[in-house]
């Protein structure tokens, strides 16, 4: 068994007040940098493929930050990883069967 | 550990007669509240089977004396003069599925032993969440109630399978806007519901609310096995859930997730946007359904594992080997399901991928069944009813999973692929599998929920009875699979064996479904000294002489019996493993997992650092 | 033996457990959104089946500034109710209610903008005509959810439509924000009238089973957050640290219902 924890004390009011404002500032940034991406004429697999790389950037800072994953236990980050190796093959498997059909998936 | 005065603790003022029995929060009666429902689901959806039986063995013929009742009932366009119609015959085939599988026995294995034993076995006074425990057997019912009431709403109840393919579940009934598929697809999103949170509960006590001393290798394997089942359930569910969402859009508000382009039905263009792909349910549906089925046999295999080590009074073998192939088969399951779909045209590249998770997932499952096996060497077996049904368990399982092997491989599939010799294996697996199972759970901790034992000798007659009807009902099905059978045909196949070309297998296998039938009723009057044992057991059972009348190691035996609420007079401390049936110097061949003052016969596990007191 | 032999109380409803350094809720919410990823998991992974699939893929059928807008809203509600965890952790009542308050209201207007963007789906049309003609516009009147079933269905069916196309999105006239002159169309040229629902196409079907999902999340999410401000308060005074964690475990969930929209706002409307 691992050594017992301590609770989470609060943080100091004022540095985290601004953290809360980077983090505010961070996200809306990474906004407009995806609405900024998805207005400018790009080939749609590139497009696609930068503005998820923002939305998981921003989501990053969501999980990270605001639900204090990186100082998470190990346990519920491991029960969350599990969970994306189910996400992903959710994601990719049903896509990968539909290219590798022996006939067109749809007609 | 007693807590902050006043948190969480009990209201210790008498309850009223609602709040006891009816929304009670204690594991133990909600348990109780599953086991009964669960057991009236199974035999509801027995009672479905055994009608469909009689349209299989004489087809055509009116069913005596329930005819007339589904005439009266379901009225004619059901069942005109007391002939089963076509439509009758696909939604008791429907409703058998699902009402076996979602309302029977999950909520037996998982939500009545799961809520009643887990938190007696790890030493805790409740589940984590006890009103959340609650709320989900309430959902539980209300999902049963709308499954139940849809049989009897214009149309009738759902008829595309347990398995509701699109686009058949979307044209079917399309007259009535809230059909039995509605009602299905509601139905299965209260369930879905109650289930995630139950699984919750069960992940959250198994984690957090073992006793002093339970480390993870000290569980009893039925523990192991419940929080895998959990697992599976909390993320397997929800693509469900959402494939159920989807296609109540399709069905209630026209669109077309599931509809492709250009779909004709009875010579009308549907006037759908198409685009939709049928596929694409049966990816989402399978994704669950596949996982669903290592939740119908996990519970079991912990059940039987309990009942072997207790009566071979010998540890259980390979205990470490049992609890990693558990977490392997929880795992593994998540890749396998389009062994479902080796008809749809897949690729072979993709289907050799879920042909090799599925060869994959064979061997841990092999790996439990052969380890409970070698738990019977050197024994010193005990044959009461509980033994004898976990015994039967290993061969009936073994025979079920074997059965899966060609249906696992993409090539031989292909033959066997919606056959009968598909329904003869799962069956197995099931029926004579884990329903063998759930009864030597009930027979094995029925004194300690009662304080009485049930009688022996009326339960080795059902046992035996049992054992050899479920053969004859399900071991001719691989049989007449081979011949090329198809299942769900309501008229059995007959049109198959009309033909002159057809070979002369076929028709054997047509004549072996009177055989079946009569055996499958004859599995349902078996069951009548288990009901009538079951009740007469609660009045005049022998009493139990102990609180631990089996002589048993885990900690579910520790309590008064039957356990008040709290479970424990006083807070057990484990100093050893589950299973150590190890003789002493005065006789006895068991040490209970809290029992103080005897040397541990391992290393003993880290001391654990008190918890803080609350200032 | 008294029928309670003891205080049954649920260990770690509070303290945490010290091997896992945890309290029971934050497990079994961390559990609950495992499940919710997997939920949307499956609404995603219908989405790029479908858009993979189809010929076309309508796209910018969605109002980018009002997403945009409700995206910020998500955000600073995001902020505002880790603020209230951190004001009960410091002890400060009062900031708890502002900022729990705050965030509260941030998800109704979300709420709102989000009801003024179905709406308009609902009052926007598609009409074929008999002669093979297709336009999409509005109708005089902005009537919500009319079909050409249910047109006919009226006791006294009007004998003609007012209609106002959409300005076409190629030639001349393209990206006039005025709609071009406003059409009589007789009831019985029509062969297909229907609102921008999810039977339009399955981009439409997607996007109002993703949205409309995410909305009940929100809804729900109003709902405890609001509780807790209100009537839930209370426990603040009788048990305050159990009151924070249940703070902290709605905050939680509501994050995720904000992680949820970051994935579906550039998913929907952008791309």
């Amino acid at each position: 068994m691992t050594t017992p924890v301590e609770p989470r004390a609060a943080p100091a009011p004022e540095s985290s007040a601004r953290r809360h404002k980077l983090i505010l500032a961070a996200l809306v940034a990474c906004t407009l940098v995806m609405v900024t991406l998805a207005l400018l004429p790009l080939g749609t697999g590139l497009k696609v493929a930068l503005v998820l790389t923002v939305a998981t950037l921003e989501a990053g800072l969501v999980a990270g930050v605001l639900m204090h994953l990186v100082e998470e236990r190990k346990l519920i980050v491991s029960i969350l990883v599990l969970t994306g190796i189910f996400f992903v093959g959710l994601l990719l498997l049903p896509i990968l069967s539909e290219v590798d059909h022996a006939r067109h998936f749809f007609k | 550990m007693a807590g902050t005065i006043g948190s969480a603790s009990e209201h210790h003022a008498p309850q009223s007669f609602w709040r006891r029995y009816i929304f009670s929060t204690d594991h133990k009666v909600v348990g109780i509240q599953y086991g009964l429902t669960a057991l009236v689901f199974l035999f509801i959806g027995y009672g479905l089977m055994a009608l469909m039986r009689w349209q299989l063995a004489y087809p055509g013929q009116p069913i005596p004396i329930f005819g007339k009742l589904l005439l009266a009932v379901l009225g004619p366009d059901m069942a005109d003069k007391g002939i089963m119609s076509p439509d009758l015959y696909n939604s008791f085939g429907a409703m058998h599925g699902t009402i076996m599988v979602f309302l029977a026995i999950v909520p037996l294995a998982a939500g009545a032993f799961g809520n009643y034993v887990v938190p007696l076995q790890i030493g805790a006074p409740d589940m984590a969440f006890p009103k959340l425990n609650m709320m989900s057997y309430w959902v539980y019912f209300c999902g049963g109630v709308i499954m139940l009431v849809s049989f009897f709403i214009p149309g009738g109840a759902a008829k595309s399978g347990w398995t509701s393919y699109s686009p058949l579940a979307t044209v079917t009934d399309a007259g009535y806007l809230i059909n039995g598929q509605t009602l299905w697809l509601i139905g299965m999103v209260f369930l879905i519901t109650s289930s995630l949170l139950g699984s919750i509960n069960f992940i959250t006590t198994i984690i957090q609310l073992r006793a002093r001393g339970l480390g993870w290798m000290r569980l009893p394997f039925f523990v192991w096995a419940q929080l895998v089942t959990a697992f599976i359930l909390l993320l397997a569910f929800p693509p469900l859930e959402a494939a159920g969402v989807l296609q109540l859009c399709d069905n209630l508000f026209g669109s077309s997730f599931f509809l492709p382009t250009g779909l004709v039905v009875g010579g009308k263009p549907m006037e759908v946007s198409g685009g939709g792909s049928p596929l694409l349910w049966q990816h989402l549906f399978w994704f669950l359904a596949h996982p669903e089925v290592y939740v119908l046999i996990l519970p079991a295999m912990g059940i039987v594992a309990e009942v072997l080590a207790n009566n071979t009074r010998k540890p259980l073998f390979g205990y470490k080997s049992l609890v990693y192939s558990a977490i392997a088969i929880g795992f593994i399951s998540f890749l396998v399901w389009a062994h479902h779909m080796y008809l749809t045209g897949m690729g072979t590249k993709i289907s050799t991928f879920f042909q090799t998770t599925t060869m994959l997932i064979s061997i841990p499952s092999v790996v439990i069944l052969t380890t409970l096996m070698l738990t019977l060497w050197g024994g010193s077996i005990r044959f009461n009813t509980p033994m004898l049904f976990a015994l039967a368990f290993l061969p009936m399982f073994g025979i079920g999973g074997l059965t899966g092997l060609p249906l696992g491989f993409s090539a031989t599939d292909i033959h066997l692929h919606d056959t009968y010799y598909v329904i003869g294996h799962f069956h197995y697996v099931v029926a004579p599998g884990t329903i063998f199972a759930l009864f030597a759970g009930i027979y094995y901790w029925y004194p300690k929920v009662t304080g009485r034992l049930m009688n022996e000798f009326w339960g080795k007659v059902h046992f035996a009875l049992s054992l050899v009807f479920m053969n004859l009902v399900f071991m001719p099905m691989f049989i007449q699979g081979l011949e090329g059978m198809h299942r769900r045909m309501y008229d059995g196949g007959a049109t198959y064996a009309a033909g002159p070309d057809v070979a002369y297998g076929l028709s054997l296998a047509l004549k072996l479904n009177v055989g079946i039938s009569h055996a499958a009723w004859l599995l349902g009057l078996a069951q009548v000294p288990f009901i009538i044992n079951f009740f007469w057991s609660l009045f005049r059972g022998k009493r139990v002489e102990s609180d631990n009348p089996w002589q048993a190691t885990t900690l579910e035996w520790a309590t008064p019996t039957p356990p008040p609420h709290g479970n424990f007079l006083e807070e057990p401390v484990v100093c050893r493993g589950p299973y150590e049936y190890v003789p002493d110097a005065t006789g006895r061949d068991f040490l209970p997992q809290n029992e103080p003052g005897t040397p541990p016969t391992r290393q003993p596990a880290p001391a654990l650092t008190p918890q803080t007191q609350p200032a | 033996m008294s029928a309670h032999a003891h205080a049954m109380t649920i260990p770690h409803t509070v303290e945490p457990r010290p091997d896992t350094g945890l309290y029971n809720a934050r497990l079994g919410l961390w559990l609950f959104l495992a499940s919710e990823v997997m939920l949307f998991g499956a609404l995603f992974s219908s989405y790029i089946l479908l858009r993979v699939g189809a010929d076309t893929w309508p796209q910018r059928q969605l109002s980018i500034p009002l997403g945009t807008l409700n995206t910020f809203v998500l955000i600073l509600s995001s902020i505002s109710v880790v603020m209230a965890w951190l004001s009960l952790k410091r002890k400060d009542f009062g900031r708890f209610k502002l900022w729990q308050g705050a965030t509260v209201l941030l998800a109704l207007l979300f709420i709102t903008v989000k009801s003024f963007e179905y709406h308009d789906k609902f009052t926007h049309y598609y009409v074929q005509t008999r002669d093979g003609r297709e336009m999409t516009g509005h109708l005089e009147g902005k009537p919500f959810n009319l079909s050409l079933a249910r047109l006919q269905a009226l006791p006294n069916p009007p004998a003609e439509i007012v209609f106002h196309p959409d300005a076409p999105a190629h030639g001349p006239a393209a990206g006039q924000a005025v709609h071009s002159e406003p059409l009589k169309l007789p009831l019985a040229d029509l062969v297909k009238l229907e609102a921008f629902g999810p039977w339009r196409n399955t981009f439409y079907g997607i996007y109002f089973v993703l949205t409309g999902l995410h909305a009940l999340h929100v809804l729900g999410g109003i709902l405890v957050l609001g509780y807790f401000w209100g009537p839930g308060s209370r426990m603040w005074f009788t048990e305050p640290e159990r009151f924070t964690n249940r703070i902290e475990v709605a905050g939680l969930y509501w994050h995720f219902v904000e992680l949820v929209w970051i994935f579906l706002f550039p998913t929907l409307y952008l791309l």
